[in-house]
């Protein structure tokens, strides 16, 4: 595993678009006192980040239930007092969260084995994305060509060490005489230049065809 | 490591996270950022998104590269010159003939031009509009080491494409897929990370 550094960066992205910072102990204080606001906050605060977490890792299907479920436990959790440090409250959602998703994953295992068991020739769920989802990937990986070849030979080593390879950055800066600086620089340049090809593509697509 | 409600993802962690490759300590604290900072998902849709085509992309390059070594191979056993020979052939070829005759012959629409650029201040080499590039740039005296930045900028001093190459010997080649509007155009060598251009070109696509 890479050493990365501080993972979180106060400087990162843009200072006006900082996440609230509601003072979990006085949230916690007024869920247990059975305050409707204060319930109200915290559906606010997480439910958003645990629909995109749990859609990440599970996919859209019963989303809906997902997250509601996970709030549930969260909320049931505080009001029975279950919550030792209030101020760790974001690291117990996220526990919940994931508890949720190895749960579902646990399940559908067991379902597919079983199925096996049954009836060998069930269709396995193939998780295969729809026609337009696959295309965009298309798209996007052809970008990635371009980026790729517009590079020295050298430099896209150096990346398809990276991200195909999975080898850690202090592998690749040590066998490619390269500072951290350096392979950092190939990386950010890589990604401009990916997202201008796609800004690129984008804008052509948008210019009216007579 | 703590995360505070403060403070935004690293893009190295956002990174190693969508290739599943960032530590147990540090995913958790990324993640319980993430259950509560909006333009951090964002920008981890983002990452997976560049992350996922530059892992296809990779695979897809070593792929064709293999094909590539292999068919030269074949070449190789029944003695016929592999492409990489005839191409290499042709760009020479290209380099003098465009440094001879400039544009007398008009390339075939899409196609790239070679241009071999020298050292010689004031002059301004002329190539033709609407077509890519496989530029030869003099390098010489630079003492570049083992990369070079070069930069394709407008008239204007707008970046419109760059590279970062690895010098051969006293030249810098780059190919910029770009086709060139009529126009004047520059094309710098720098060191990389850095904007300052040791030497410039000019160049005018008409
Ligand atoms: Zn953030």
């Amino acid at each position: 595993m890479a050493s990365v550094g501080p993972v979180i960066d106060e400087n990162l992205p843009d200072t006006d678009a900082r996440p609230q910072q509601p003072d979990w102990v006085d949230l916690v204080n007024r869920i247990q006192r059975d305050d409707p606001q204060a319930m109200e906050e915290l559906y606010q605060v997480f439910t958003r980040g645990m629909r995109y977490y749990l859609c990440r890792q599970l996919g859209p299907q019963d989303l809906d239930d997902r997250v509601h479920d996970c709030f549930l436990i969260v909320a049931q959790a505080i009001r029975r007092g279950e919550l030792r440090e209030p101020e760790r409250l974001m690291g117990f959602a996220r526990t919940i969260v994931r508890r949720q998703i190895a749960g579902h994953i646990d399940s559908a295992v067991t379902n597919r084995r079983q199925q096996v068991d049954l009836d060998t020739s069930a269709p396995v769920p193939d998780g295969g994305m729809n026609p337009e989802a696959a295309a965009m990937n298309r798209q996007q990986e052809q970008l990635a060509v371009s980026v790729l070849k517009a590079i020295s030979r050298r430099d896209r080593e150096i990346l398809t060490r990276f991200y195909l390879d999975e080898q850690s950055q202090e592998q690749i800066c040590q066998d490619m005489s390269l500072t951290e600086t350096q392979f950092r620089l190939l990386k950010s340049r890589a990604k401009a230049r990916f997202g201008e090809l796609g800004k690129r593509r984008l804008s052509r697509r948008n210019v009216p065809v007579y | 490591m703590e995360a505070t409600f403060e403070d935004h993802c690293t893009d190295d962690a956002l990174e190693l996270y969508a290739l599943g490759r960032l530590g147990g300590k540090h995913t958790e604290a990324l993640e319980e950022h993430l259950l509560i900072c909006e333009p951090c998902r964002e920008r981890l849709d983002e990452t997976d998104i560049f992350v996922r085509a530059m892992k296809g992309a990779a695979a897809r390059l070593r792929l064709e590269q293999k094909t590539e070594s292999f068919a030269a191979r074949v070449a190789r056993a029944f003695q016929v010159p592999a492409f990489p020979v005839w191409a290499a052939s042709a760009a020479c070829l290209c380099i003098i003939a465009v440094s001879a005759v400039r544009l007398q012959q008009p390339a075939p629409a899409g196609a790239s031009i070679a241009v071999s650029l020298h050292a010689e201040r004031g002059a301004s080499q002329t190539v033709a509009a609407h077509h890519p590039l496989v530029l030869s740039l003099d390098a010489r005296g630079l003492s570049l080491g083992k990369s070079a930045h070069i930069v394709l900028v407008n008239a204007g001093g707008t970046t419109l494409e760059q590279a970062d190459v690895a010098p051969d010997n006293d030249q810098v080649h780059a190919r910029f897929s770009r086709p060139l509007d009529p126009g004047d155009y520059f094309v710098r060598i720098c060191r990389p990370g850095d904007a300052d251009p040791l030497r410039e070109f000019a160049l005018r696509a008409q």
